[in-house]
């Protein structure tokens, strides 16, 4: 019979309650639509040309734009953990004001600059190349609305590689490139990895910048938008369904393939 | 083999000033300094690795060994990875991606063929000996082994200089006690002048060919550890190297009137003679003064500088007992009306029984005059 000193299993019921509280806050829409949706009503749905094309829209967007974030946001990240140089608060800063902007006002700034009459629109177009209306469009709402997620998490995981483990490789014989390269990159790479999926994880259900810079064609939240305004829950209930399973299994594979952050600060599988 | 002249390095609140210091080929040299005095920096800006405000950094090509006018190379503008200087940090800071081979490899690529290469690797793990180890990964090891990994990694491209910053600082006395002289010999066997910087006075003087004393950023004396430990440059180099006994005193003559204290004969002083009169402050280290049996007259030698004392406390210590004593000023001698001054005797254990040293009990000590020490302040 152990005996516990702590108490902690007698008082923590507590927390237990507080915190179950939000988890059932979480629990209870996901299970709710899920049988209301019904299988019957998911698998028809899951047939559906339009929507199976919008899904796929949706994890390509955000795959590009998380590719684009990874290769642009990585040496950024660098600099921004190994780096004091004038000014870097205010560049800190420019890295987060995506996070705190209304995601409806970020697609009208994003439209000022690569709508068809922006300043970078505009020149494209006279080539017969849109940014608007299309992929690039959704790509473009998901990058910026979502990049502070991934230089985050990249400058932390660059932050916790020691620097004088880069300052052995340089007196070993290792010039800049090669000991960001092959120490560097390497032992943050499980945290950009992380990175990289929740910033994917969060351009896939961007809705407020994409309706403006591109609502056609439709990503998954734009079409349950649509369903649900135009046709009522009924209609909009079932894609909604098969979309929160989807995003479940998906969340699951991650957490069991790709590490979290533990509570001494590394990096760990599940 | 190095020179570096009025270095300068600023690195946010904190400066580096070195006026000179010069390393022999094949010479182990010892940093000694307290904690924050600058010597990661130091070992930091010789490998490269900090911008340098002004000052020079030279390598000497004179293999017969440093003179003035030795050829030389300004090495202050080339980067790390030319320098050809191996690095070893306290916590050893192996790749923890890499496996022990891998590790000692990093080097390797780009000076020596991909074929050679394994056997290179052989070479430096036999150096110190973790040959056994080459296939493990680094995180299993315990601390002496990866220290020797982190050796064998920096030895493998043949450095002209090895930098170990505190390397026996993470290890248990045994691991500290078998890795330091096993540095030190392979580094003569190789030929490699090594730069260990330390805050241990104990492997200063057990490694050093010579120390330098390093504090607040400056360098105050360089020497062997003799002259450092019996000739401190000044105060502070005195406190550094654990000098116990550190004293207020007036000069008259060929002797040193301690305030509050004893008056003692003393051979010798810093830059010659020092001035009749002048207030200067006396280092006795506590290994120096001889505790004895009251009366009786002390070594032949020593019987110039006997006086009387008496026992404060007595702590307990490994290697030795430090017995605090309390000693008047010298009758007959005109000094003001004072206290008594404060010492600390160092004392085998054997001996503070013979001498039942407890406190209150009456002891006579005494001091060769070679060992009394007067320093600038």
């Amino acid at each position: 019979m152990t005996t516990d000193p702590t108490g902690y299993r007698r008082t923590g019921w507590v927390f237990w309650a507080l915190g179950g509280l939000l988890l059932l806050f979480v629990v209870l829409p996901l299970a709710v639509t899920i049988i209301d949706g019904g299988w019957s009503g998911l698998a028809k749905v899951a047939r559906e040309w339009g929507v199976l094309r919008s899904i796929g829209i949706t994890f390509l967007g955000a795959l590009i734009a998380t590719a684009v974030a990874f290769v642009l946001g990585t040496p950024l990240a660098y600099l921004l953990a190994r780096r004091r140089f004038l000014g870097k608060s205010v560049i800190q800063g420019l890295v987060d004001v995506p996070l705190v902007i209304p995601h409806t006002a970020a697609g009208i700034a994003l439209l000022m600059v690569f709508g068809r009459q922006g300043i970078i629109g505009r020149p494209f177009a006279s080539l017969g190349l849109f940014f608007t209306e299309n992929l690039a469009g959704i790509v473009i709402a998901m990058l910026f609305v979502s990049l502070p997620l991934f230089v985050g998490s990249a400058q932390a995981s660059f932050e916790l590689v020691d620097t004088r483990l880069e300052h052995v490789a340089r007196t070993l014989g290792a010039s800049p490139w090669r000991s960001f390269s092959r120490v560097a990159l390497p032992l943050a790479g499980r945290g950009l990895m992380a990175g990289a999926v929740l910033m994917w994880a969060r351009g896939t259900s961007e809705f407020g910048a994409i309706v403006i810079l591109a609502y056609n064609p439709k990503t998954i939240s734009v079409l349950i938008w649509e369903l649900f305004s135009g046709y009522g829950l009924s209609v909009a209930l079932p894609v909604t369904a098969l979309l929160i399973l989807i995003a479940l299994v998906v969340l699951v594979i991650f957490r069991l393939v790709l590490p979290s952050r533990a509570s001494d600060g590394r990096w760990r599988r599940g | 083999m190095l020179r570096l002249t009025d270095i300068l390095v600023e690195l946010g609140g904190f400066n580096l000033r070195l006026d000179s210091l010069e390393v022999a080929p094949c010479e182990y040299l010892v940093i000694l300094g307290p904690n924050g005095a600058g010597k990661t920096v130091l070992l930091e800006t010789i490998a490269g690795l900090h911008p340098v405000r002004s000052g020079r950094v030279e390598f000497l090509t004179d293999s017969s060994g440093v003179a003035a006018g030795a050829a030389s190379t300004d090495v202050t503008a080339w980067p790390p990875e030319k320098r050809d200087i191996g690095f070893v940090y306290q916590d050893y800071l192996l790749f923890p991606h890499l496996s022990v081979e891998k590790n000692i490899a990093f080097g390797l690529r780009g000076r020596v063929d991909a074929r050679d290469r394994a056997g290179r690797v052989r070479e430096a793990a036999a150096f110190t000996g973790v040959d056994g180890l080459l296939g493990r990964k680094v995180t299993g090891l315990s601390g002496g082994e990866q220290q020797r990994v982190a050796l064998a990694r920096a030895l493998a491209i043949r450095p002209r200089l090895l930098l170990l910053d505190e390397p026996l600082a993470a290890l248990d006395r045994t691991a500290r006690r078998d890795v330091a002289q096993e540095v030190k010999r392979t580094c003569g066997r190789l030929g490699v002048t090594a730069l260990h910087v330390t805050h241990s006075l104990d492997e200063a003087v057990s490694l050093g060919d010579r120390v330098a004393v390093v504090a607040g950023g400056r360098l105050l004396q360089t020497g062997s550890p003799e002259k450092v430990l019996r000739v401190p440059a000044c105060r502070q180099v005195a406190e550094l190297t654990g000098c116990e006994n550190l004293l207020e005193g007036r000069i008259i003559g060929r002797r040193v009137a301690l305030t509050g204290g004893p008056t003692l004969a003393f051979a010798g002083a810093p830059g010659g003679s020092a001035p009749d009169g002048a207030r200067v402050t006396v280092a006795l280290r506590g290994e120096d003064l001889v505790a004895n049996v009251p009366g009786s007259a002390g070594g032949a030698g020593a019987a110039e500088n006997c006086f009387p004392a008496v026992v404060e406390a007595v702590e307990p210590g490994a290697a030795h007992w430090t017995v605090r004593v309390h000693c008047a000023g010298e009758a007959g001698v005109a000094s003001e009306v004072t206290p008594g001054c404060s010492l600390a005797v160092f004392v085998m254990p054997p001996e503070v029984i013979r001498l039942g040293l407890v406190p209150g009990a009456a002891l006579e000590l005494s001091v060769d005059p070679g060992r009394v020490v007067i320093c600038a302040s």
